[in-house]
This record gives structure tokens, C-alpha cells and sequence, in this order.
């Protein structure tokens, strides 16, 4: 029985270990695109592997579920999250210079997110002045300021949708499946 | 032979406590620093200096850069630089942190990030960064079940589920369901 707990108990680490390396490893395939270029050439990859090389400008500070990616030369900004396989990226990734190979990934933004943005930012700041108008306080400046600045994000948004003509706005992020680190 | 269940429940309680101890640390400890984001982060310690430069412009070279940095005593942080908004700031990227300027104003931040020991790696391991690290949680989470529903069985006479402990056993459901009364419906 205690043979048996050992033995598993190893396998289980040694399985998570092995895909880890293997994640963080390994990058091969993939078309290499220039990351100055991605927002031109996202739409002929969805879906398709793809290999990106830039500086890690920023890495979410609270899981590190995403980095953004920049270059000297322009003002590109690619967002990358890890697959499930991959573990969370660390702030000691900020200012390296890496080859993320990934997915490409596409998020369609229309009218309807945009009612459902403006319902939950509406509800969020009345949630907030009913708690406030309770303790008998007056609502926060701060979060004022924060529904305020959602609300012109969201109108920009409309406003950019308008423009483009399309029923849409695309974003596009690249799930990595691997990276790594060029000194 | 007759199935000895207390016994086992016993064994499973023990062991599994042991072999649960480092994991429970970890949530509660994490959990109640999760509990206060707004009062501190319990990740990182962030230092922040601002700073007046001058000299400083979109053309610069590396060696510039280091230069500039040496007055801050940086220097040998020096990772990489860029321009970035078309040019209109300076972002250097140190060991632990960056260095941004305004170039138009020559205005800028020394913004160092050190991690606090300890409550740092159990908050990584508390958003679960990998999904094998959620399987372990998962069994953690399952073998919590098994902890709590096997306790209350462990004591017996005055302290049994059937005298003292099922009054403290109501207490502690009755209080998240005053909580959900009040808040939730």
C-alpha cells in the first residue's frame, strides 16, 4: 500500500514536471511573424500556430494569466495568454526578449457586448451607491471616476464599431504553447 | 470480522491531516491576504521614485541610457530600452522593475516591484497557475470533504456529534446562512 502511494505520488510529479519542460521547451512550427505586423496579419492566422519574437513590456501581477509583448521599432502591443498546459508567466519575464510560439486567437466584439459592458457597469455602480447611501456615506469620487471612465471606454468602442463599417471589432491574443527566453 | 469504520476514519483523518497541512497553510494564509487587496499587496512590494531628467530624447543611444541610469545608481539593472507612443516616453526595463520618462518634459518614474517572501509564492500557487497544480487543489479540496465530514464523527461520549457537537456544528452553519439571509436573498 505504501508502495503503491509512493509510486503514484512520483508519477503524478513527474508527469506535471515533464509537461511543464515540455511546454516551456519546446517551439518549433509556426509561421514567424513579425510582431510589428501582427494586428495586419492576425485575420489570415486565427486558429493557425504561429511564431512571435518581442520584449516583455507587462505580465499581469496578479496570476499572470497574460504578458503583453512590444518592439523597439513600433508601437505594436500583442497580448499573450498561456494554454492550459503552461504554467503562469513571472514579473522576472518583464524587459526579456522572447519567441512565444501560440495560437492565434480572435475576440469579436459587437454591439450586444456592448449593452451587456454598459448593463454590469451600471449595476456595479449602483451595487456601489446603494452600500454607500446605507452607511450613510457619500459615494466614493474614486468610483465615480472609475464608472465614468468605463462608460467613455465603452462609448469609444461604439464609436470605433461605428467607423469600421463592420458588425464587429476584432482583437486578437495568442494562446502560447510554448516560449522562450533569446539572450 | 466486522468492518471497523472508526477505526479507518481514524487512519484517514490522521494521515490525511498530515499530508494536507502544507496545502491548508497555504489557502488559509493566502486567503485571508486575498481577503484584504485593498489594504496591501500581499505579492509585491512596490517602491516608486520620481525622478527630473534632462538631456533625454527619442535618439538616444544604449550608451546614453546607461549613463543616465548611473545617476540613479541603476546602472548594472540595465536589461533593454525602448520608445515607446511614437516616441514621446523612455521606458527602460531594470532588474526588478522599469524606468519610464516623459521626454517631452523630462519627467519621470523609478518604479521597483521586490516580491515578499513567503505570501508571494503561496498567492501563486492560490490563482492556480497550471492545471496540474488545480488537480492537486482539487484533491486537496476533496480531501477537506473527507476531513470534515470524518471529523465530526471522531469523538465520542460527552463530546460526540450526538451531545456537544452537534450544537457547535449548527452554530457554524447557522452563521453563513444569517449571512446569506441578510445579503444574498
Amino acid at each position: 500500500m505504501k508502495k503503491f502511494l509512493l509510486f503514484s505520488v512520483s508519477l503524478f510529479i513527474l508527469t506535471s514536471v515533464f509537461n511543464i519542460s515540455l511546454a516551456t521547451a519546446s517551439s518549433k512550427g509556426g509561421k514567424k511573424i513579425e510582431l510589428s505586423n501582427f494586428n495586419k496579419k492576425a485575420a489570415d492566422f486565427v486558429g493557425k500556430t504561429i511564431r512571435l519574437q518581442g520584449i516583455v513590456d507587462h505580465v499581469c501581477e496578479h496570476d499572470g494569466k497574460k504578458m503583453f509583448l512590444v518592439d523597439e521599432s513600433s508601437d505594436a502591443r500583442v497580448k499573450i495568454v498561456p494554454n492550459e498546459n503552461m504554467a503562469a508567466f513571472t514579473q522576472d519575464l518583464i524587459g526579456e526578449t522572447v519567441e512565444v510560439t501560440g495560437i492565434v486567437k480572435e475576440f469579436r466584439l459587437d454591439e450586444d457586448y456592448l449593452i451587456e459592458m454598459e448593463e454590469k457597469v451600471k449595476s456595479e455602480s449602483n451595487e456601489e451607491s446603494e452600500i454607500h447611501m446605507g452607511d450613510g456615506e457619500h459615494k466614493d469620487k474614486k468610483e465615480e471616476h472609475n464608472t465614468k471612465d468605463k462608460m467613455k471606454q465603452i462609448n469609444n468602442l461604439r464609436q470605433k464599431l461605428k467607423d469600421s463599417g463592420n458588425d464587429h471589432l476584432s482583437f486578437y491574443s495568442v494562446e502560447a504553447t510554448s516560449f522562450k527566453i533569446i539572450k | 470480522m466486522t468492518f471497523k469504520w472508526r477505526k479507518w476514519n481514524r487512519a484517514i483523518h490522521r494521515d490525511f491531516g498530515y499530508f494536507f497541512f502544507g496545502m491548508t497553510l497555504i489557502y488559509a494564509i493566502s486567503g485571508i491576504a486575498l481577503n484584504h487587496l485593498d489594504d496591501w499587496d500581499p505579492k509585491f512590494v512596490i517602491t516608486t521614485r520620481e525622478i527630473q531628467t534632462r538631456n533625454l530624447n527619442k535618439d538616444i543611444d544604449k550608451e546614453a541610457v546607461l549613463n543616465f541610469l548611473e545617476t540613479y545608481g541603476e546602472k548594472e539593472n540595465y536589461k533593454k530600452h525602448y520608445f515607446p507612443s511614437k516616441g514621446k516616453y523612455l521606458k527602460v526595463f531594470i532588474k526588478g522593475g522599469t524606468v519610464t520618462v516623459d521626454l517631452s518634459t523630462g519627467k519621470g518614474v523609478i518604479e521597483k516591484t521586490h516580491r515578499r517572501p513567503l505570501f508571494s509564492e503561496m498567492d501563486y500557487l492560490h490563482y492556480n497557475p497550471i492545471k496540474y497544480w488545480t488537480w492537486f487543489a482539487d484533491i486537496y479540496a476533496g480531501a477537506l470533504i473527507v476531513l470534515a465530514i470524518g471529523g465530526i464523527f471522531i469523538p465520542r461520549g460527552r463530546s460526540s456529534l450526538k451531545k456537544r457537537g452537534i450544537w457547535l456544528l449548527a452554530a457554524g452553519i447557522i452563521i453563513p446562512v444569517i449571512y446569506l439571509l441578510i445579503y444574498f436573498y
